[in-house]
């Protein structure tokens, strides 16, 4: 089990490192290679441990680059304090994961279930529009159910996919009466490129094996850079069907929440509140000025694409 | 006159290429480098480890056996120790003869993962029912909580006297 868990935090750790280096000395990654090297690189650890699960061949002991067993090894001899910590820093991250990510993601889909949901005219032309726009760019529906659009009976600055086998697009009517005509053209898109990006369900077999990997601080931070990398990758693709990015980020920067005007009741609360608002907005802002930056919204060839996960499952194998 | 702003040209497909793929060459070196360093260069096979010395060979791999009687045709001490600390730990002393420096003894405890270093001999210990190179015998008994197998080809009785010796 130790030698499992120890592989499995080494592939990981190998793999973030690598990619952050990848896009230091090679410039930048297009959204769309960075997004799906990033779900590759949760998903790929586990395919290498079940492989040695079932004793498939493996690199010679003397080419792999990290000899596990002897790692683990070190581990099992090390003094107890030593251990204690190597415990400690699974659990602690096995806690940030339930705490984190787990009970919030339940507790928000208990909000979304709980608000009203409506067909609006405005929203529905603008869905329409958008779906044409995709099948241009040659987009083709996912398999399963098709997705809807509804508004969503709430104040609060909201737009999302949600739903795993029947996806529906939720816009907030606060967002909606926030927003012009091509601002929330550029926000339908945007959670229509989820859609065509695999949806939730795409998005629950990646959680799925981050769920396997809770214990492991390294699959918590590729976690969370991929959460980010497919909003960057559904804003280049709502850009590159619309031919408005202008417009969307301008609804991104009218979606920055307001800070001052919190009611939370206790100060620290507020602080938190604080806090959470502000890195939501640096995120808002910083997706802002991507979609204005960028020259292109063109994706790689796939080749692009084949090429790094050979090498990151090369990488992955070597280690054993 | 404005400011003249000089933009730094993005690299190029092949540029980007190649730097991926130096990037990628230094972190293995860079991997190799490390793993070589806190682990040191030997290897004996995936889950042995080897010791140098007898008082080297971790608790955690049981506790060793040493016989009291030993031929003197033997080497002593053995010239391979091995031990294992995952799965099933145990260890095993591979034991030379003293003229032909050949392997003629080998002692241990585990016998699901015996070591590949045993050679042919591997798969003939008594529990595993396969039959031993021409010579060769397999015996084990219980030393205090552990099985302890013997896999010699000295001659017959020196395996039985060594084993009873180690109890």
């Amino acid at each position: 089990m130790l030698t499992y868990l120890l592989a499995n935090l080494l592939h990981t750790l190998v793999v973030l490192i690598w990619l952050a280096g990848l896009r230091r000395v090679s410039g930048p990654i297009p959204p769309s290679l960075w997004s799906g090297l990033l779900s590759l690189a949760l998903v790929a650890p586990m395919i290498v441990i079940l492989w040695r699960i079932l004793g498939l061949p493996g690199v010679p002991a003397e080419s792999m680059l990290l000899r596990v067993d002897l790692w683990a090894d070190t581990i099992r001899l090390a003094p107890w304090p030593y251990q204690a910590l190597f415990a400690l820093l699974l659990l602690g991250t096995t806690s940030i994961f339930v705490v984190q990510e787990a009970v919030p993601t339940w507790r928000s889909l208990g909000r979304q279930r709980h608000a009203e949901r409506v067909r609006d005219e405005r929203l529905s032309a603008h869905f329409d529009k958008v779906q044409a726009s995709f099948q241009r760019i040659g987009k083709s529906r996912p398999r399963g159910r098709e997705v809807i659009v509804r508004r969503l009976e709430t104040e609060a600055l909201v737009a999302a996919l949600v739903g795993i086998l029947n996806p529906v697009i939720v816009v907030s009517r606060g967002l909606i009466d926030l927003l012009d005509d091509e601002e929330l053209e550029g926000v339908v898109a945007h959670e229509l490129a989820h859609y065509y990006h695999g949806g939730n369900m795409g998005l629950f077999a990646i959680w799925l094996a981050r769920l396997l990997q809770a214990p492991n601080p390294a699959a918590l931070i590729l976690f969370r850079e991929l959460i980010e990398a497919r909003e960057t990758l559904c804003d280049a693709e709502a850009a590159r069907a619309t031919k408005k990015p202008a417009s969307l980020a301008s609804a991104l920067l009218k979606s920055v929440p307001n800070t001052a005007q919190s009611k939370e009741p206790t100060a620290w609360k507020r602080a938190r509140r604080s806090v959470m608002d502000t890195a939501k907005k640096e995120a808002l802002v910083g997706r802002a000025r991507e979609l204005i930056d960028a020259t292109s919204f063109e994706p790689p060839p796939r080749l692009f694409f084949w090429a790094a996960a050979t090498a990151l499952g090369a990488l992955l194998w070597a280690i054993a | 006159m404005g400011n003249r702003v000089k933009r730094r040209r993005a690299p190029g497909a092949s540029s980007q290429l190649l730097r991926a793929a130096i990037w990628t060459a230094l972190l293995c070196v860079g991997l190799i480098a490390l793993d070589r360093g806190l682990m040191g260069p030997k290897r004996v096979q995936p889950g042995w480890n080897e010791a140098t010395s007898l008082d080297k060979l971790p608790a955690k791999a049981g506790l060793a056996l040493t016989p009291t009687f030993l031929p003197n045709s033997v080497q002593w001490p053995p010239a391979l120790i091995l031990y294992r600390l995952s799965d099933e730990p145990g260890w095993w002393f591979g034991i030379k003869e003293a003229d032909t420096d050949d392997w003629v003894l080998w002692l241990g405890t585990s016998v699901r993962f015996p070591p590949p270093a045993m050679g042919p001999v591997e798969g003939c210990l008594e529990d595993n029912f396969a039959p031993c190179p021409p010579g060769w015998r397999s015996l084990s008994g219980h030393v205090g909580d552990q099985v302890v197998h013997v896999t010699t080809r000295l001659p017959p009785g020196q395996g039985a006297r060594i084993l009873k010796s180690m109890q």
